[in-house]
């Protein structure tokens, strides 16, 4: 099956979108849905294949690559996305038909930046991704979360310059714009430039990636945002983010001074992530510093960079992608019911609906990394992989570990306390939040507890993520 | 405090790129000086003598038949044909960024001018955008043979649209240009699916491309090229209408 379909098909519906009236939300959900098979689809196969797109041969023209990491990005994307929309199907956004056109060039734009192995093009992509993820940001009802969206306007759009910017470097000293081409031409550069161009690619990218200390935005918009807009911006947007980053910094540029800089700046980031969120009074605000510190942790393992910890950071991503849908879609959900999320309003609603709490408890379980749970085995896996790097990146993982169950554990305590300020009427869960919630607990207790050798399509990423790094990512 | 530090940032910036800037040397290279431009180790050259997929021999304006890629504008063959997917990703970042517009402040009505118009401005208004429509629609229609193309060409349509919207506080845009908007940016997707089912290449040019220099040359790229500049003219003109509206009426 042509990759392509899974960019051109949400792209095409988004074009009729724009003046179809109330069928655009029809869109929205077919696209998804075919997406949803398609990567299906791909994901039955292995090895490299390289997709030519307009008939012009790589380096000169544009390609689309598909190898084992993509394949399970690809899935993990499309699916986290069908589940999302599913979840917070019951949520009405205002002016929700030409949201549904932003909804559907995210999807596009996503499916873009995992496939493409071009270094302009991945721009392009990111460019729509973000202006998506604008609009989603200022989605929320109230009008705080314009003043977010336009921080993270202001922020994003200075970063894709700044990625632009060493994208031109590259472009300037190799001559060529093709992922596997540059990796294959940077080695004889000049270290310095090669520094330079990936320190601006870091920064252009730290921010859509929650890289410390260019994730300022990123709390007010999770927190603000609508339902529906945070949860896709919290599960499936780091997934190609992290993506991005691994094929542009590791790949490619593949700097060692580099990768130690994005191993301080993660252990930070999950540091700070993990500290913030402790102290956090408000639901989404806490989940979102939770997504920063799961960021940096992923960050922190790619810019080890050995094979097991790629393997690690791709099973903490989808059990972040898994973990982060089910707590998004139930917090925005709890705040609806509860009137706001701060501490004090939504304790006892748990106790009133327990299915809210059954849902956000193994979202919260499997990002702690409970026995049983996804991740478990991620973390797990992950300090296995950084163990023979040094010690105390396994023991600062620990500890980031403690303070997350930490503050987890109060917020489920919270939810389930008996209060007696809330009405008897019991709030009931909209069926599709119940209905992917719980497809999604089933996805990370199944990840959880099947036999190791099911989850081999993991395993393939790290035998791959070595040859790949410098000749077949570009398919030539 | 804060400004000091930035302007050390900045000059820390300005270093690192004089450094890199003569960075090339005999032992490492690194961006090349003016001039000394080593042109057969860049993917560009391939692109000035269409050569990418065979020697197509020397190119000559008005006798080249049937080149790899048939327009005659250095510039529109890369972006709408060795590049056209990124150039479909930038025509989606503008009506991402319209329609984004059209959520946060569309919708409203059309704030009023303090002052009246003239007659004799309206009308001359209305004469001028005619022109520049005409002229919009001539620079997209030529993108392959002169410099210009669809973006100029839509922009320059919108600002005939512009001329209008300021010139009569009462104008509004149709809303028509929706689905004009839409229908041409489904018709560049169609296209490259086209491509898809015939050549198995998306967005692969599959008509002939002619002689270099003609106005009916170069395959698909004038019919794409009218396709960006109806979108981007209709997409800026409904955009430059939702500006209009912000501070109206809801």
């Amino acid at each position: 099956m042509n990759p392509t379909w899974l960019i051109a098909l949400p792209l095409g519906f988004a074009f009729l979108g724009i003046f179809a009236g109330k069928f655009s939300k029809a869109f929205l959900w077919i696209a998804s849905l075919a997406n949803a098979i398609i990567s299906l689809f791909i994901f039955n196969g292995n090895g490299v294949t390289s997709y030519i797109i307009g008939g012009w041969i790589p380096p000169y023209g544009i390609n689309l690559v598909v190898n084992d990491m993509t394949r399970v990005f690809l899935l993990a994307v499309n699916l986290i996305f069908l589940l999302a929309l599913v979840a917070t199907s019951a949520e009405i956004l205002k002016k929700d038909e030409k949201m549904s056109v932003a909804f559907m060039l995210s999807l596009a734009a996503i499916n873009g930046i995992l496939l493409t192995g071009d270094l302009f093009n991945l721009f392009v992509f990111l460019e729509i991704s973000a202006i998506s993820a604008y609009i989603m940001a200022a989605s929320g009802k109230e009008a705080i979360s314009k003043f977010a969206a336009l921080k993270y306007l202001i922020l994003g759009s200075i970063a894709s310059s700044f990625y632009l910017l060493g994208v031109i470097v590259v472009y300037a000293s190799t001559g060529t714009l093709n992922m596997a081409d540059a990796a294959a031409k940077v080695t004889s550069l000049n270290p310095n430039v090669l520094l330079a161009a990936g320190l601006l690619m870091v920064v252009g990218l730290g921010v859509e990636t929650k890289l410390f200390p260019f994730n300022g935005w990123a709390p007010d918009v999770y927190a603000n945002a609508s339902g529906r807009g945070s949860t896709i911006l919290a599960s499936v947007f780091p997934i190609a983010m992290i993506s991005a980053f691994i094929r542009v910094i590791t790949f490619v540029i593949n700097s060692g001074k580099l990768n130690e800089l994005i191993i301080v700046l993660g252990i930070t980031t999950a540091i700070i992530g993990e500290v913030l969120a402790f102290s956090q009074k408000r639901m989404k605000k806490m989940l979102a510093y939770s997504s920063i510190a799961q960021a940096g942790v992923i960050l922190m393992l790619i810019g080890i960079g050995s094979s097991k910890a790629y393997i690690g950071a791709s099973m903490l991503l989808l059990n972040n992608g898994f973990g982060k849908l089910l707590l998004f879609s139930v917090a925005s959900q709890i705040a609806l019911v509860a009137g706001s999320d701060h501490f004090e309003n939504v304790t006892g609603v748990g106790r009133k609906s327990p299915l809210f709490t059954l849902l956000f408890g193994a979202g919260a379980l499997t990002i702690v990394g409970m026995p049983l749970f996804f991740g478990f085995r991620s973390k797990l896996y992950v300090i296995s992989a950084t163990m023979d790097k040094s010690l105390w990146i396994p023991a600062v993982i620990l500890i980031t570990a403690a303070i997350e169950v930490t503050y987890y554990f109060r917020w489920i305590f919270n939810l389930v306390k008996a209060d007696a300020k809330l009405s008897e009427k019991r709030s009931p869960v909209p069926f599709g939040l119940a209905l992917a919630g719980l497809l999604a607990v089933l996805v990370v207790i199944a990840f959880g507890i099947v036999p190791e050798a099911n989850l081999d399509f993991f395993n393939r990423i790290g035998d791959l993520s070595i040859q790949l790094s410098k000749t077949l990512m570009g398919g030539m | 405090m804060k400004k000091a530090i930035a302007a050390l940032i900045a000059f820390l910036f300005f270093l690192m790129f004089v450094n890199i800037l003569n960075s090339d040397s005999e032992e490492f290279k690194g961006i090349p000086k003016f001039g000394e431009v080593n042109l057969t180790e860049r993917v560009s050259n391939k692109y000035i003598s269409k050569s990418v997929s065979g020697d197509s021999g020397e190119i000559v304006y008005g006798k080249t038949e049937n080149a790899e890629s048939g327009s005659a504008n250095m510039v529109t063959s890369i972006v709408v044909n060795y590049r056209s997917f990124d150039t479909l990703g930038e025509v989606t970042v503008l009506f991402l960024a319209a329609t984004g517009v059209a959520i946060l402040i569309g919708g409203g009505q059309r704030k009023s001018l303090a002052i009246s118009v003239n007659p004799i401005v309206k009308i001359s208004a209305r004469i001028i955008a005619t022109l520049l429509l005409a002229f919009g629609a001539y620079v997209f229609i030529h993108g392959h043979l002169t410099p210009g193309g669809g973006f100029p060409g839509g922009t320059i349509i919108a600002a005939g649209t512009l001329l209008m919207l300021v010139a009569d506080d009462k104008k509004r845009t149709s809303k028509l240009l929706k689905i004009l908007e839409g229908t041409m940016g489904f018709l560049y997707v169609v296209i490259g699916i086209a491509g898809l089912l015939v050549t198995g290449s998306f967005l692969k040019n599959f008509l002939p491309t002619g002689t270099m220099g003609n106005l009916f040359s170069a395959g698909l790229i004038p019919i794409i090229y009218s396709v960006i500049g109806l979108k981007v003219g209709a997409e800026l003109s409904a955009l430059l209408d939702d500006f209009f509206a912000e501070e109206g009426r809801k």
